[in-house]
């Protein structure tokens, strides 16, 4: 890595923690009395304090610093968790994000660094650990007093092992041994093991002596005088060992448990020799040594526990060290995707040649699928996301709007595992940043409407994710007082979207406040109301492949659901075929496919056809597209399932599953109704892929259009 | 039959316990000696508990406890490395050994 990279990486893993920090100040906030909760957030922000330093980030650094000492106030109990500290440690954390977004910019870092003073003392004043009047920065003293505890956090820890024979008449002189032990446990892990193989019988014992020896591991930060200084008294008189042990020697070797051999040979229990002899026998080496009396059994328990002692902390420390995950570069992965994609491409063309083949060939070929299959469902499994992460950062957004705008407001969030795809969550935050904010201004009451309409003060906002089949829902609702139909009727008119005597269902009704500069509320806020959102996130959603759909009831609440692809790379489709043309529809939402005569439904008005005791709409994609060519006698109904209606779609042929390499439609094509993408299929032609909404909307206004003879 | 011994297991009494459990392993056929009075032990008592066990094995009888200790004795003996060995087939008899407890 070279210090561009090194760089990079810090900024990355700040801006995670920055992000994180938000959501735990706001758990902090709700349980302060939570230590856990206060020492996640003192955490974050002294990692970003120690890898700024790190990476020459001196003034993050600094600024961070004196966050840390104001957070190690709360974390020691002399400070107490409070609005004012949760306000300014955001405030905080924005003006680190700042530094780290200006980059390089030297004035804008300079302006930044004038302003950190400022914030540290407004901060400190606000939480009271500052007089107004004291507004003046010494920041000397205040470091010197803070380093000590500093430097001890980021101590390492050692393994040492102690050896302590207390002398014989340790009792007498009234010293407890035991106490000595208390102490040493109380410095980190410990692992104490008594040598009891001189205490005698008790024919032979003398019941004042101490016959009892130790031999101790302790992992801890304090230093070979720090250990001493617990035998100062005893020191003289007993026997005291105090080695480090080579921890890192025992890491190297991972997932391994350290030798036994190793550990009998540092403690000195065999020699060296006569384990290497010992080992060229084929025996687990504790059974040869005890049967060649190489060393004692006590010795050998003794070792064999310290093996495990070693093993734990050095699996723990592994632990530290070995990064459960690396950072990959999106680009990488977006690359990988497309290369996945061309495979599954080529894999479809090799299937295609190989139908001429017999035998080995077909199995390799279907192996190949196989592998093929697994490996483009892991790699787009790499590309989702919980949308937790997305949905935590609204919480400080609700926070904040609900203080602006005098409103109390609880924001519940549903199925924060939920997964998505990376683009997809990332241009996702766009428009639920608009949802929410039409929610909090113009949905949620104040809390004294509220309380006269007999709700209670506190409104409740809902943001829920779910999966439903290949698609994921996410709703946002909110108990405020719900779309007002009168309204919306009476705009549309005025903006002439609608005719006077229009008859329109509720879902036609509420889907007209997607139009351009459609807005009912009656005052322009900072947060909403200039009409320009909705029609935006109604297009956002749409080049995501997704739809919006709105439920509401008048005073009571209203709900907004979005319902987008799990992803945008690759789908596994049903291939079909209408005259030379091939058409791709999403497999999850394709219910059944039945065959149905042509005569026998040309003449009928309404395109309807029975299907399971019902009778089903249906769209001929033949007429639909006014494709050429002779129609058979039997067609194919692909009856498919969208947004609990169910519809089938009328063609010459199905082909069958197909792993679909979506691509985009770009140019001309963009704006064509009915589709969502293309795909290349194994004879290099394109099918397109059927946007199942769309085909719906696109047949019924032309229906309409026939209806009304125009 | 069982032994009873003294409420402190310390320094203070360490002599006159030695030899009276001394006497009571050699006099008994299965000595068991019951640990519910034990109020107080210390570094001395356990080597005591220790060398009756010892003894019992030299004299080819083993030396077994009984009783409910209490909670303070429990975490002293483990605290300091050392913990309450049962007798598979005898959940109230148990021995007094270096600690075999899994870190």
């Amino acid at each position: 890595m070279n210090s561009d990279q090194f760089k990079q990486a810090f900024i990355e893993e700040s801006m995670e923690l920055l992000s994180s920090l938000e959501s735990r100040l706001l758990e902090m906030e709700e349980d302060p009395e939570d230590s856990e909760k206060v020492s996640a957030v003192f955490r974050i922000i002294h990692t970003i304090k120690g890898s700024a330093a790190m990476f020459g980030f001196n003034e993050i650094s600094d600024f961070s610093h004196h966050v840390e000492n104001i957070l190690d106030a709360v974390r020691q109990k002399t400070l107490k968790v409070s609005r004012e500290l949760i306000d300014w440690t955001l405030k905080s954390g924005d003006h680190i994000t700042a530094f780290i977004e200006a980059d390089d910019n030297i004035e804008e870092k300079k302006e930044l660094e004038k302003k950190s003073d400022g914030i540290i003392e407004s901060f400190k004043v606000a939480v009271g650990m500052m007089k107004p009047s004291e507004m003046t920065v010494n920041n000397g003293a205040e470091a010197s007093g803070e380093n000590s505890n500093e430097e001890e956090e980021e101590l390492e820890e050692s393994l040492w092992r102690i050896r302590f024979k207390p002398t014989e008449d340790i009792f007498l002189s009234g010293t407890n041994p035991l106490l000595l032990l208390s102490e040493l446990a109380d410095m980190g892990e410990h692992l104490f093991l008594p040598k009891l193989d001189e205490i005698p019988d008790l024919s032979e014992m003398e019941p004042e002596k101490c016959y009892t020896s130790w031999d101790i591991l302790l992992l801890t930060t304090k230093t070979m005088n720090d250990i001493k200084d617990v035998f100062i008294f005893v020191e003289n008189d007993s026997e005291l060992q105090i080695v480090e042990m080579p921890l890192d020697e025992f890491i190297t070797e991972e997932g391994k448990p350290p030798k036994l051999g190793a550990i009998l040979l540092n403690r000195g229990d065999i020699s060296e020799k006569a384990l290497e002899s010992l080992l060229k026998r084929q025996k687990r080496l504790g059974q040869i040594i005890l049967e060649n009396k190489s060393a004692s059994e006590e010795a050998v328990d003794m070792a064999l526990k310290e093996q495990s002692f070693i093993k734990t902390v050095t699996e723990k420390r592994t632990e530290k060290t070995t990064q459960a995950s690396i950072r990959v570069k999106s680009e990488k992965l977006d690359d990988l995707v497309n290369l996945v994609g061309e495979l599954v491409t080529i894999h479809a063309q090799i299937e295609r040649h190989s139908r001429e083949y017999e035998g080995d060939m077909r199995t390799v070929v279907e192996s190949l699928g196989r592998i093929t299959e697994n490996l483009r469902e892991n790699t787009m499994s790499m590309r989702l996301l919980p949308i937790g992460a997305t949905f935590a950062r609204f919480k400080r957004l609700v926070r904040d709007l609900s203080a602006e705008m005098g409103k109390s407001i609880n924001l519940v969030t549903i199925g924060e595992e939920t997964e998505l795809d990376k683009t997809v969550i990332e241009k996702l935050n766009d428009p639920l940043v608009h949802l929410i904010r039409n929610s909090i201004d113009h949905g949620i009451e104040s809390p004294e409407e509220r309380i006269a309409k007999g709700k209670t003060a506190e409104g409740t906002l809902t943001l829920k994710a779910e999966h439903a089949g290949a698609s994921v829902r996410i709703s946002i609702e909110d108990d405020g007082a719900g779309l007002n139909k009168k309204k919306i009727y009476d705009k549309a008119v005025a903006n002439h979207l609608i005719e006077p005597d229009a008859v329109l269902s509720d879902e036609e009704l509420y889907s007209l406040i997607f139009q351009p500069g459609f807005s009912t509320a009656a005052k322009i806020t900072s947060v909403s109301g200039r009409g320009v959102g909705m029609d935006v996130v109604r297009r956002q959603i749409e080049s995501l492949n997704g739809y919006i759909k709105i439920e509401s009831e008048e005073g009571k609440y209203s709900k907004i659901i979005l319902s987008l692809p799990l992803t945008l790379a690759i789908i596994d489709g049903f291939l079909v075929k209408v005259g030379d043309r091939y058409f791709v529809f999403p497999l999850s939402e394709v219910e059944a496919c039945i065959e149905s005569r042509y005569i026998e439904r040309k003449n009928s008005r309404k395109k309807m056809i029975p299907y399971r005791d019902s009778l089903l709409p249906y769209v001929d994609l033949r007429e639909e597209f006014d494709i050429g060519g002779q129609r058979d006698e039997i067609d194919q109904i692909v009856v498919v399932r969208s947004e609990n209606k169910q519809i089938g779609f009328c063609v010459d042929k199905v082909i069958g599953e197909h792993q679909t390499v979506i691509k985009s439609l770009s140019g001309v094509l963009k704006k064509a109704v009915g589709f969502s993408g293309a795909t290349i299929l194994g004879n290099g032609r394109v099918a397109l892929i059927v946007d199942i909404e769309g085909i719906i909307q696109h047949s019924r206004l032309n229906e309409e259009k026939c209806v009304d003879g125009k | 039959m069982k032994k009873d011994i003294e409420a402190n297991f310390t320094i203070e009494n360490a002599k006159s316990i030695a030899g009276a459990l001394n006497k009571y392993i050699k006099t008994s056929d299965n000595p068991v000696i019951d640990l519910s009075v034990v109020k107080k032990i210390d570094l001395s008592g356990i080597q005591l508990l220790i060398a009756a066990h010892k003894t019992g094995e030299k004299l080819g009888k083993p030396v077994y406890f009984t009783g409910n200790i209490t909670k303070n004795i429990y975490d002293l003996l483990n605290d300091n490395g050392f913990s309450l060995v049962h007798l598979e087939s005898d959940e109230k008899l148990f021995t007094v050994r270096r600690s075999s407890r899994e870190f």
